[in-house]
């Protein structure tokens, strides 16, 4: 992937994955870049979402479509394609479940492709266990409770992809991935 | 007010050109306000209010709108709060005008878009020709389609469409210098919306927004003649004539006015020929409207629970919109939120000048980052009648999602798709935007085929949608539209076409006019096309061919005489097809099998 493209505008050669022309400084049609590529991140499970945060908003100050209003056509569609795509990308990697996604697929593993049921039986137990808690949570207190639990359950999971992604070892991680993607849910249900 | 700053502000290389308007078009009134230089201005009309009623009062063949049409004897035969239709259907033409000729709520929005450009431009005497128009955060696809379709059919080229509760935080944000995190609460006349904001240096974003389009002060009025026709006259509303009815609410309204002022007064009132002197009070007001008010709540509840930020991390409520006077208001939320509560620019004009400051903005380089979000979840049916959401609600604008979907029966070769709007499971129970049927899909096994749908949400909030069946490549376009088949995009390309090349005010908005007819009748000849080759006589065809090309060519050109007539002449000649296409009942999918998605 060493392509050399021209500026749409000048005619100058520009660097492929660039959002602007070196040369006149004019927008440029967008180019394939992956979620983290936008961003210029690593392709890592953890990031620092802070980070994330300013270079989203970096980006959107310099390419969202308020700022193109009295600009071509061109520029207009440019503009409002990069800025979706800063938009969407940014939501994606926000998202524990949805970021390991995004590394999980790069590797042959999808989501949407693979059945989404557990790889064993242990993960299941768990998370029938954590299930049924919650529905008997009743009030106020024990629904905090059952939360923080959850909560608790979450990080220790995340912890655990992280190190096997570090391994690379994408089939366990697809697995446990599951299981947060379980989780999360729940967490959202019960508070 | 004083004009000579302007002019001298004017002075820095600023072009009429570059002004752009911020305009709050409101369900009581309108106000439009304007940033020049360093200043922000509301702009006045001809009896110095900033304040415009949003009415209009059709009287033969004139219009009297806004403060001019207060003054009438005949005031109470005006169309009142047209902005509520828009929820509705803004394309039905159930209302008539001072001719008796059906009118729909888009064309009477269109006069009151025409009469504040014409009054605005009086008052600073420049032409103005752009705006940044301001809608309810809550309002949905149609309600926004056919708002922005009005300014655009009165000539002003709407640079971009915002949300109230956002234009509101924008101008507390420069105004007044907040930084934090914002709660909006915006309760005008016929619509009520929160959002909440993180304000930091140059950026703008909003969290969250929720509401409800059908709750504003036009029901408090309601309800407050309701009650007070019970109590004091023993009647239900619907026991008096609609003038009466009308008169009596329009006098409710004034005395919830006053007694945002006073605790209480006397009043006489006169119900059937029956006059009495009635105490009005606070509490009395208070009972006939606390259950809606309660509801602005539970809204405001839940959008911050949604967002899981800590009420103690809001560092306070602006509260927007002429309802917020009310001091109910204010009282209830204190009770439930312990907040700080700023109202200290003008609640009825804080949209406007946030939108005029946004205008400015977008015209001489943006400095300042607003990232606003979509209200509403939009997604198409599936099977049994369920809706897939494919951009779900609250997310940022502008956005791109596609999805992938398959056939439910063998052979299957045309898909419906039918986009809808809404958080409810079911597709009945949400808003159908709109429908359209993706055919030629090759005949294969169930679930073989696979349809990609992209929803492209853009800034101003508005989708475009399109289909394609990945093994064929035949694709399908489908923009929520008006039902003249014409979409924004090419409504703005009309609009700003013909403020170059027209020379005045009237050849503009009669030029605009015409080419969103005739665009919008090619569109809806050409989606016929097929049938018409099939049913139409060869004469017929190429007659209609012909009258196709000139219309074609003329809308490149800005004579409106020209492009009337043509229109004229190519209905008279699809006419018999409009005919023959009624009597066979035809439908353009027969001998296909058509059905619903599957996921």
């Amino acid at each position: 992937m060493n392509s050399k493209e021209n500026c749409w505008n000048c005619k100058s050669i520009v660097k492929s994955k660039g959002f602007f022309c070196d040369h006149c400084g004019v927008i440029q049609k967008p180019s394939y870049l992956d979620e983290f590529e936008i961003f210029g991140l690593k392709k890592e499970f953890l990031i620092d979402l802070n980070v994330l945060e300013d270079k989203y908003l970096e980006l959107q100050s310099k390419l969202h479509p308020d700022k193109f209003v009295n600009s071509s056509q061109n520029e207009k569609d440019f503009s409002n394609e990069h800025s979706s795509r800063i938009n969407e990308s940014y939501k994606l990697l926000k998202n524990n479940v949805s970021r390991a996604n995004i590394i999980l697929k790069s590797n042959g593993y999808d989501l949407e492709k693979e059945s989404k049921t557990f790889g064993d039986e242990k993960m299941l137990e768990d998370i029938m266990d954590l299930q049924s808690k919650c529905m008997l949570a009743e009030n106020e207190i024990s629904k905090k409770k059952i939360g923080n639990e959850i909560k608790e359950v979450i990080d220790e999971t995340i912890n655990e992809l992280n190190l096997l992604f570090k391994k690379k070892s994408w089939k366990e991680a697809y697995n446990l991935n599951v299981k947060l993607s379980y989780l999360e849910k729940m967490k959202n249900n019960i508070s | 007010m004083n004009l000579i700053n302007i002019e001298e502000a004017n002075n820095k290389n600023e072009t009429d050109e570059d002004i752009c308007i911020g305009l709050d078009f409101g369900t009581t009134n309108s106000v439009c306000a304007v940033k020049i230089g360093k200043k922000t201005i509301y702009l006045e009309d001809k009896n110095g209010k900033k304040l415009i009623p949003s009415i209009v009062l059709y009287d033969g063949e004139k219009k009297i709108i806004g403060n001019d049409a207060v003054k009438e004897k005949k005031f109470l035969k005006s169309i009142f709060s047209i902005k509520r239709y828009f929820n509705k259907n803004p394309e039905k033409k159930v209302f008539l005008d001072g001719q008796n000729i059906n009118i729909s709520a888009i064309d009477i929005a269109k006069e009151i878009f025409t009469y504040l450009k014409y009054s605005s431009e009086n008052f600073l005497k420049k032409e103005l020709n752009n705006c940044v128009l301001t809608v309810p955060a809550y309002f949905d696809e149609r309600a926004r389609t056919g708002i922005m379709k009005a300014a655009f059919m009165s000539g002003l080229n709407v640079k971009r469409l915002i949300n109230e509760p956002t234009s509101a935080a924008f101008a507390y944000g420069l105004e007044k210098n907040k930084r934090g995190n914002y709660f909006v609460y915006d309760l005008g006349g016929g619509t009520f919306d929160v959002s909440l904001l993180k304000l930091s240096d140059g950026i703008f974003k909003v969290i969250g927004t929720s509401g409800d389009p059908n709750l504003g002060g036009d029901d408090f009025d309601d309800l407050f003649a309701n009650k007070l026709l019970n109590n004091f006259f023993n009647l239900s509303m619907s026991k008096l004539a609609e003038e009466e009815k009308l008169s009596l609410i329009k006098k409710c309204k004034f005395l919830k006015e006053r007694l945002s002022k006073e605790d209480e007064f006397f009043e006489e009132i006169k119900v059937k020929g029956l006059v009495k002197k009635i105490k009005i009070n606070r509490t009395f007001f208070n009972e006939a409207i606390e259950n809606l008010l309660d509801r602005t709540i539970e809204i405001s509840d839940n959008l911050l629970k949604e967002s899981e930020l800590p009420v103690e991390n809001i560092d306070g409520f602006i509260l927007v919109g002429g309802s917020t006077r009310i001091k109910l208001v204010e009282e209830k939320i204190l009770k439930r939120f312990d907040v700080k509560i700023f109202n200290d620019i003008d609640p009825d004009l804080v949209v406007s000048h946030g939108a005029a400051l946004h205008g400015y903005e977008l015209m001489n380089g943006a400095k300042n980052l607003l990232l606003d979000v979509t209200p509403l979840s939009l997604g198409i049916e599936t099977m049994g009648g369920l809706m897939e959401k494919i951009i779900s609600r609250n997310t940022t604008i502008p956005i791109v999602k596609e999805q992938t979907f398959t056939t439910h029966e063998n052979g299957q070769t045309a898909i419906k798709i039918t986009i809808l709007q809404g958080e409810r499971e079911t597709s009945k129970n949400n808003r159908t935007l709109g429908k359209f049927i993706l055919s030629g899909i090759e005949p294969k096994s169930a679930g073989i085929p696979r349809i990609k749908v992209v929803f492209a949400l853009d800034v101003d909030g508005i989708l475009f949608v399109s289909a394609v069946d990945e093994s064929t490549g035949e694709e399908k376009h489908v923009v929520v539209k008006t039902d003249d088949g014409l979409n924004i995009k090419d409504m703005r390309d009309i609009v700003e076409s013909s403020i170059k090349n027209a020379k005045d005010d009237m050849q503009k908005r009669m030029l605009i006019e015409s080419k969103i007819k005739a665009k919008g009748f090619l569109n809806e000849i050409d989606a016929v096309k097929k049938d018409i080759d099939t049913l139409c006589s060869k004469k017929d065809i190429e007659k209609i061919n012909k009258f196709i090309k000139m219309l074609k060519d003329e809308l490149e050109k800005f004579d409106a005489d020209k492009i009337n007539d043509l229109i004229e002449k190519l209905n008279e000649s699809t006419k018999s097809f409009a005919q023959m296409r009624i009597d066979e009942k035809f439908s353009s999918i027969v001998g296909e099998k058509t059905d619903l998605l599957e996921k």
